[in-house]
């Protein structure tokens, strides 16, 4: 009875964990080869009652990935990176062209339209959470 | 007074105002759905000479004979050129009139020539559309160009050795003319639809 109880409460913490953070559409600009940068979107739903604070971010696929937002300066677009990112407890925070982005340095494969790079989300309590993104045209 | 007198006077009095309307309405920017119409104040642009993704001479002439939409960036900008890009590729398509299509063409201007060859140039602004033209040139000639169009840029690098940079640039569209004059500007955020529909309007009318 106990070790069902103990696999019970096992299960319910790893949905816990599963959907606190919600990523939906993540997804690569697809650019010809020889071109070193790629940029990354996705939406980032916190359902948890904390905020999520992604400290760093992981990739076989690729030699950096930074976190980055587009914004503007002077009559000019200006990039400047991003040391962490935070979404707070029950919010959404979008990445999306001309707004915050993930760069991601140095394909180390030929990536097309379709194909899958996963990569690792690190958070400031030293969870991590991976996932699939799909580059698109 | 004559009625005849009166009905001529009046037409030329009607004449004088729509003649006067016509001219406010030339000699001002003209706002477009997405952008701006410079109209009769377009200017001519300044002689340059920027080298294409063919390795050719592009310069104030070749602009001469078709509309020009061009851009300012540079390749290895991840987020807003592609998004930019990708938007002048969409507004093509979205352009139904295929005179219209034919008498615009869509330029990438690198600003950074020190990373961007014509090589890079071609493989990348042929990406997204093969009929793009890509160019870039001497930080000079290139700075002549974009002074003439208000077109600002920066890059971040503390010196010529630095391999690793961003640049800072304009993210509007600029719109030249068929006499290379500058015709317009469409400022971010930019609606491929709505810059489809004025150019097909300006296009179709002048």
């Amino acid at each position: 009875m106990k070790f069902f109880l103990l696999l019970g409460l096992l299960i319910s913490s790893f949905s816990v964990s599963a959907d606190a953070l919600v990523i939906k559409d993540a997804w690569i600009k697809n650019l010809p080869p020889g071109i070193p940068m790629r940029a990354g979107y996705m939406e980032l739903e916190n359902n948890s009652e904390k905020s999520l604070i992604i400290v760093a971010i992981e990739s076989e696929v690729f030699t950096q990935v930074d976190m980055h937002e587009t914004y503007e300066k002077d009559g000019m677009m200006s990039m400047r990176p991003l040391a962490s990112l935070t979404i707070a407890a029950g919010t959404t925070v979008e990445l999306a062209p001309g707004g915050i982005h993930l760069m991601m340095m140095q394909p180390q494969k030929t990536l097309k339209p379709g194909d899958r790079a996963a990569i690792t989300l690190q958070f400031d309590d030293a969870s991590t959470q991976s996932l699939q993104m799909i580059v698109k045209k | 007074m004559k009625r005849s007198t009166i009905l001529i006077v009046s037409v030329l009095a009607l004449c004088v105002g729509f003649a006067l309307a016509w001219f406010i309405k030339q000699s001002q920017p003209v706002k477009l759905d997405a952008g701006l119409w410079f109209g009769d104040q377009a200017r001519l642009l300044p002689e340059f000479e920027l080298v294409d993704q063919n390795g050719q001479a592009f310069t104030r002439d070749s602009l001469e004979g078709q509309w020009h939409l061009v851009f300012f960036g540079y390749t290895h900008c991840p987020d807003i050129c592609p998004a930019s890009l990708q938007t002048m590729a969409d507004m093509v398509k979205a352009i139904d009139d295929s005179d219209v299509n034919k008498a615009l063409r869509v330029m990438f201007v690198s600003v950074d020539p020190d990373r961007d060859t014509p090589a890079l140039l071609k493989n990348y602004v042929e990406y997204f559309n093969p009929s793009f033209i890509g160019a870039t040139g001497a930080a000079e000639n290139i700075a002549q160009l974009t002074r003439s169009l208000g077109i600002a840029y920066f890059l971040e690098r503390d010196n010529p050795e630095q391999l690793s940079y961003e640049v800072s640039h304009s993210s509007a569209f600029v719109l030249i003319n068929p006499s290379a004059e500058f015709a317009g500007l469409f400022a971010a955020p930019h609606d491929s639809q709505a810059i489809a529909a004025d150019l097909t309007k300006l296009i179709e009318r002048y």
